[in-house]
């Protein structure tokens, strides 16, 4: 307990440092957003000095004409207090409202995808270890060699020409249908599905080639162990050997890797969410960094960079279950 | 009635390879009783062990168990044999289950076989434990094997082949991997298995050393290259070898002599790649210092000498007979 207790505290601490430096980046880039929001007002001839830096206040709550150091104090003063200032692109709209809308929708789509995609991935990886010298194996391994290699938005370019714009199959954007009514209805959720369907296919197309591959070479060395023939000279039957003696220690590398996946797909999820016109956290990233909507962007640096970190922190705690030998006492 | 005996046996990986991992080898192991084989590096040892338990299917040749033929075997038969040989593995590190406690790892054979009742299993695992000299408590129990240390998890190891109650465990360079100062407890404790369970072993292993004291007063075979050169009774062959190849590995065996040890020419083989090995003729005729023409003509077969004690040359005479100094090893 201690140990996770550590552990987590190193997490937070993480998360606080890229803040930091992401803030500090921000305002000592030249012609920092602060001061370009504060002459774009000025210049508008709208409103005088005080009322632009009021303006600039008001939307970074910070009071940029305090030194530096202050106005740090002051962001993370306001982001203990849940507040990261308000969005300039949505105005009127704080940012915390902004990504708490977005950020499931990322969660559904990249978790669904995820565990789809690793569960497809780890099962045909171990089939393919097994028969790997049948042609049909060498024949699933090219292919998911090429499939890993397929960058995921010409995958999504080529399924939402086919599958959304010729066939109609799936609509071409959108987390759900204008027609339904949000809540926990039948239609509600109908619709739901249906649009996260394609961003989740073309995670799953893109992913499971890579999980095949990671899991085919962990098996390939899991099997050569000679706990492996100890297991099969006591008899143990081979399914439960592929389960529990091969399976089982192939799999902790890719429990890593899953963890550090969950973090950077969240990320990563930038060109899905933008083709799509997926409302996640990779859609309004992309609208911030295109309006220059830095409080936005910052919010949305925070949730990606803490995505990485906590999913890094389950890692470890999922690892420490599946590996004795991280295990601490 | 051999309780194993492996005849005639050929096998090799690749089959559009010419080569043969094992060429013709026949060997044959009786109840409570010991068959070293010594050999170098890939010289087909561990195939043959593996061949023994059964893991590989050799190309041509018959595994018998108890008389019947293991590849016919099936049901019960089949069961008695899986159970019956049982193998013990070289490096102590990578023979154990990392994911597994000490408690799974015995229990799963336990379990597969229907050993005893699920109340006894804590009980019985124990008692291998205490059998393989280590301490049977719950903490040990529970313990993986990475916070072991290297004779322990051999020991574990042991105890692993033994739970099944097997007739013949296959030792694959059981000790080579400890310690000095491990290895003759580990030994010993083989020894003593025998002693009280009457199990036989087939000791595979590189080092006369660790033979002589194993296998006194049981035999020895030595395989070279795939082919079993020579085989006979612990004492006559270290004594006096009746093949070139037994004969330069003895004088390789240092004595901690150094009288002995400067008095005697040490025997310098030539370094052989595999793709160098006669097409006819004897298969150490390259490095044989005492070959003539005979020898890279024909085979020479597997004949005896005196009883029981077989070698694979034409001459055998030529051998010199001053081996007494390298039997002063231990």
């Amino acid at each position: 307990m201690a140990y996770i207790a550590r552990r987590f505290g190193v997490s937070l601490f993480i998360i606080y440092v890229v803040i930091t430096i992401s803030f500090f980046l921000i305002r000592l880039m030249p012609g920092n957003a602060v001061d370009f929001l504060y002459f774009q007002l000025l210049a508008s001839h709208t409103v005088s000095p005080q009322q632009a830096l009021q303006q600039v206040q008001s939307l970074y709550g910070v009071n940029m004409k305090e030194p530096l150091l202050l106005q740090y104090v002051q962001y993370i003063w306001n982001m203990i207090h849940g507040s990261l200032g308000n969005s300039i692109l949505y105005p009127g709209t704080s940012v915390l409202h902004i990504l708490m809308n977005a950020l499931p929708w990322t969660i559904l789509i990249v978790s669904t995808s995820l565990i789809i995609s690793f569960f497809i991935g780890i099962s045909i990886g171990t089939l393919i270890a097994y028969f790997r010298k049948s042609k049909f194996a060498v024949l699933v391994s090219t292919i998911m060699t090429v499939l890993s290699a397929i960058p995921n938005y010409i995958v999504a370019i080529i399924l939402l020409y086919l599958l959304a714009d010729i066939h109609h199959i799936f609509p071409t954007g959108g987390a759900y249908s204008p027609e339904v009514a949000p809540g926990w209805n039948i239609p509600f959720l109908f619709s739901v599905a249906r649009h996260a369907a394609l961003p989740v296919i073309v995670f799953i197309i893109t992913q499971v080639g890579g999980w095949s591959l990671g899991m085919k070479s962990s098996v390939v060395s899991a099997l050569g162990e000679e706990y492996i023939t100890s297991a099969h000279s006591h008899g143990i039957g081979s399914r439960r050997i592929i389960q529990s003696y091969v399976g089982r220690n192939a799999i902790l590398p890719l429990v890593t890797s899953l963890g550090l996946s969950i973090g950077f797909m969240v990320g990563g999820s930038v060109f899905i969410e933008t083709l799509f016109n997926y409302p996640g956290i990779g859609f309004f990233l992309i609208t911030a960094v295109n309006g220059r909507d830095y409080p936005l962007m910052m919010g949305a640096f925070i949730i990606v960079t803490s995505a990485v970190v906590l999913a890094n922190f389950l890692t470890d705690l999922i690892n420490q279950r599946l590996d004795p030998r991280t295990m601490q006492k | 009635m051999s309780l194993l005996s492996l005849d005639h046996i050929r096998h090799r990986y690749d089959k559009k390879s010419s080569q043969n991992v094992l060429n013709n080898v026949s060997v044959s192991i009786e109840q409570n009783d010991i068959l070293a084989l010594v050999g170098e590096s890939g010289c087909g040892k561990t195939t043959l062990g593996k061949i023994a338990v059964g893991l590989v299917k050799p190309s041509e040749g018959v595994v018998s168990f108890k008389g019947s033929d293991i590849s016919g075997l099936k049901g019960s038969g089949y069961h008695n044999y899986r159970r019956g040989v049982q193998l013990v593995h070289q490096d102590p590190y990578a023979s154990l289950n990392p994911t597994q406690s000490i408690y799974e790892t015995l229990s799963a054979g336990l379990i597969r076989h229907k050993l005893c009742s699920r109340r006894d299993r804590r009980d019985r695992v124990k008692d291998f434990l205490k059998t393989v000299g280590l301490d049977p408590t719950d903490d040990f129990l529970h313990r993986y094997p990475h916070q072991l240390s290297g004779g322990q998890r051999q020991r574990v190891g042991v105890a692993r082949a033994l739970v099944v109650q097997p007739q013949l465990i296959v030792a694959d360079e059981a000790v080579s991997m400890l310690d000095v100062s491990m290895r003759v407890s580990i030994l010993d404790l083989l020894l003593q298995l025998k002693e009280d369970r009457g199990l036989s072993y087939l000791f595979i292993t590189h080092d006369f050393g660790v033979v002589r004291y194993f296998a006194e007063g049981y035999r020895i075979g030595v395989l070279y290259f795939g082919a079993l050169v020579e085989e006979g009774s612990c004492a006559e062959l270290i004594e006096r070898p009746l093949h070139p190849y037994t004969y330069t590995l003895l004088s390789a065996v240092p004595i901690p002599d150094p009288r002995w040890n400067r008095s005697r020419t040490p025997v310098v083989l030539r370094n052989l790649d595999d793709t160098a090995m006669p097409a006819q003729g004897c298969p150490f005729v390259q490095r044989c210092p005492f070959s003539d023409q005979h020898c890279r003509e024909e085979t020479p077969p597997l004949r005896s000498f005196d009883g029981q004690h077989k070698s694979a040359c034409f001459h055998p005479d030529r051998i010199p007979s001053n081996l007494r100094s390298a039997s002063y090893a231990t």
